[in-house]
């Protein structure tokens, strides 16, 4: 079944989540993060969560 | 902008830039002296600056150089440090089941970028940052607020690029649980 192989878990979802962030992810990372962030609300938040936090971070002394 | 003034509006900035680069250097001794560094750059640089109220960026980003210098000179510490906390056992898996579910649902933030206005947003934003283990604050600011590159990132602290994803990882997932904790869990109550 190909789902067994793109399906990952949040926690797994969560890391990829802050390394595309520091590093390009692969194709198949791009595919199993979409893929799981279009069936999970929980981890969409910590999508927008990390990116906010990033933003809020270069205001720092601006 | 005449020296003797400079040096008035830049003692006023002192104690701002004397928190950042605590934030970032986590060493009061190392602080203190990559504060000194700028001002003493600042001061030299005086006929090259001309507005008053770009003063803080300016010096900002003197600060952001020095403070680059200065984890080069502590580099062996620093990097102790680091591998120290990379080479810890993970403590954040109390937020997943063993199958790699969330135990607890993130909160719905609602608009984030409203608490940019709030002056206190800031002071928590920059308390989770300093409730961080050392190493990872210095490599989660050294790469969102310095924005280095992570390859110098790894080069810097002399770790694997490995540990160095996982410390940025762990950085992240602390100060989104802190602040949704001391932010807007409360924002959204109030």
């Amino acid at each position: 079944m190909i789902f067994g192989w793109i399906r990952i878990t949040c926690r797994q979802a969560q890391v990829l989540l802050s390394e595309r962030q520091d590093r390009g992810l692969g194709p198949l990372e791009v595919v199993r993060l979409r893929l799981h962030l279009t069936v999970c609300d929980f981890c969409s938040r910590v999508a927008r969560h990390f990116r906010f936090l990033s933003d809020a971070i270069r205001r720092i002394g601006t | 902008m005449d020296v003797d003034s400079l040096q008035r509006a830049a003692a006023e900035l002192r104690p701002t830039l004397l928190r950042i680069a605590r934030l970032q250097l986590r060493n009061d001794a190392w602080a203190e002296d990559a504060v000194s560094e700028t001002l003493v750059s600042a001061l030299e640089g005086a006929d090259r600056f001309g507005a008053r109220s770009q003063l803080k960026t300016w010096l900002v980003g003197i600060l952001k150089h020095k403070i680059i210098d200065q984890f080069r000179r502590c580099g062996r510490e620093v990097s102790l440090e680091a591998a120290t906390e990379a080479a810890q056992v993970e403590t954040f898996d109390e937020l997943f089941a063993p199958d790699g579910h969330r135990l607890s649902q993130p909160l719905e933030w609602g608009d984030p970028e409203a608490a940019y206005s709030r002056v206190q947003f800031f002071e928590i934003l920059q308390m989770c940052v300093e409730q961080l283990p050392a190493a990872l604050a210095r490599v989660f600011m050294m790469r969102e607020w310095l924005e280095l590159e992570t390859a110098q990132i790894c080069k810097e602290m002399d770790i694997t690029s490995t540990n160095c994803f996982v410390m940025l990882h762990r950085a992240r997932t602390r100060l989104r649980e802190c602040l949704e904790q001391r932010w807007f869990a409360s924002e959204s109550a109030r």
